[in-house]
């Protein structure tokens, strides 16, 4: 329970940002990491150490997103506009790239180059090989390419 | 040209709107430990109940699949067409209370892939969470459906602009049943209950409905609820009804498919 409650207060804000990238609203991604992590102080004996334990808990903390973001019958998402900080049309265009791809490759580019976890970890979080992740992450990378091109041409 | 590092996604992520509370984390695992026990004594209530549930009700849809496949067919679009559809949205929430119409709302998608389509929309955009007593200010959304829903940030999750997308997938996914004909507004029209195809067990178990003509199928109205809430706690449930003004697929032509474009101009909007 300690190492989860240090993994928790070090790492509180990368998760809620991230949940928040699939739950579509970052209130219900505080609701939802806080969720996460009672389950894993619940299930706590289940974790094999095969892994990191931040990827097992992500693995948590992504799953419990992805039921809450199903959890609307009719889905209306909202959320804050881009938050613009010295390039804001970057930043925009760059926020509208990322909406638009799919679940898998963006929890991907958020996990890689914002939570900063390696190939290995990220694999155990998504429950995929490595393999798929580095392709995960090429598609990611094409996608953003051809949609920003496009929009900056 | 991408800036894939640690201080850009910084600055597009949504801030938090909370700071970290391990003591609520942790009276979340003492609350689950609790009900634990109590779940286990009502889960075979509950079995016992659905099961007699269900045959009481499997009968009056023994001629629903008949309905359903027609009405699936019919709602196939010909991807030589452009659809347009107009409505508008009317949120009523208890707690704040408030009825609220949003509207009116637009869109244009090309039924062939990618599917492009053009939005213009008035439903409330709030910065940290959905306000039910707001409505607008007035804003665009463009893009293509086969680039995957946008519901990241400031997005709007595209199912609910096709409302015979959604009404084609209940179909395929076997969560549509057919309630038959009922009045809506001194209108006859079929009721169609969607059931919610969430597996979680803390989902909200509410239906949400699609009235269509009976003759044609085009929707008339969509009712359903949007849930807040964290997964197993107090939920706050607004109760949504989607009015269709318009519904009509247009012809293929070049001056239709502008329509589709968020980088032309918008000829329906000064």
């Amino acid at each position: 329970v300690d190492e989860l409650e240090q993994l928790y207060r070090s790492r509180f804000d990368v998760f809620a940002r991230v949940a928040a990238t699939v739950t579509g609203d970052s209130e219900r991604a505080l609701d939802t990491v806080h969720e996460a992590f009672a389950t894993a102080v619940r299930k706590r004996r289940s974790f094999r150490a095969e892994g990191p334990l931040e990827a097992w808990v992500w693995r948590i903390v992504l799953n419990a997103a992805r039921s809450d973001a199903r959890r609307s019958t009719l889905a209306l998402e909202y959320g804050p506009p881009a938050v613009t900080n010295g390039r804001p049309e970057r930043d925009a265009e760059l926020r509208v790239a990322l909406a638009r791809l799919p679940e898998r490759q963006r929890t991907a580019v958020f996990l890689r180059y914002y939570a900063d976890l390696d190939y290995a970890a990220i694999g155990q979080a998504l429950g995929i090989s490595t393999g798929t992740v580095a392709a995960t992450l090429n598609a990611a990378h094409a996608a953003l390419r051809s949609q920003l091109e496009e929009v900056r041409a | 040209v991408i800036d894939l590092d640690r201080a850009s996604l910084d600055r597009v992520l949504p801030s938090t709107p909370g700071s970290a509370d391990w003591d609520d984390v942790m009276s979340r695992f003492r609350a689950h430990r609790s009900g634990r026990r109590r779940r286990l004594v009502l889960a075979s209530a509950t079995l016992a109940i659905a099961a007699a549930v269900a045959l009481v009700v499997s009968a009056p849809w023994s001629t629903s699949p008949t309905f359903l496949e027609r009405a699936q067919a019919a709602l196939t679009p010909d991807t030589e067409t452009v659809l347009h559809q107009k409505w508008e949205v009317t949120s009523t929430s208890t707690d704040p209370a408030c009825t609220v119409t949003h509207g009116p709302n637009e869109i244009w998608i090309d039924q062939t892939p990618p599917h492009r389509y053009r939005a213009a929309l008035n439903f409330p955009q709030e910065p940290k969470k959905y306000d039910p007593c707001r409505s607008g200010p007035a804003y665009e959304l463009g893009g293509t459906f086969d680039a995957g829903p946008i519901s990241l940030f400031g997005g709007t999750n595209l199912s609910v602009l096709d409302p015979v997308a959604q009404l084609r997938e209940a179909i395929s996914a076997g969560t549509a049943h057919d309630e038959g004909k009922t009045q809506l507004d001194g209108r006859t029209v079929e009721r169609i209950r969607i059931d919610p195809a969430c597996p979680d067990p803390n989902c909200p178990r509410e239906p949400a409905y699609a009235y269509v003509d009976p003759d044609t199928f085009v929707p008339v109205e969509m009712h359903g609820f949007i849930i807040f809430g964290p997964p197993g706690g107090p939920a706050v449930s607004v109760r949504l009804v989607m009015r269709i003004v318009t519904f009509e697929y247009l012809p293929r032509t070049a001056a239709n498919l502008l329509l589709t474009d968020i980088r032309a101009p918008n000829v329906n909007r000064p």
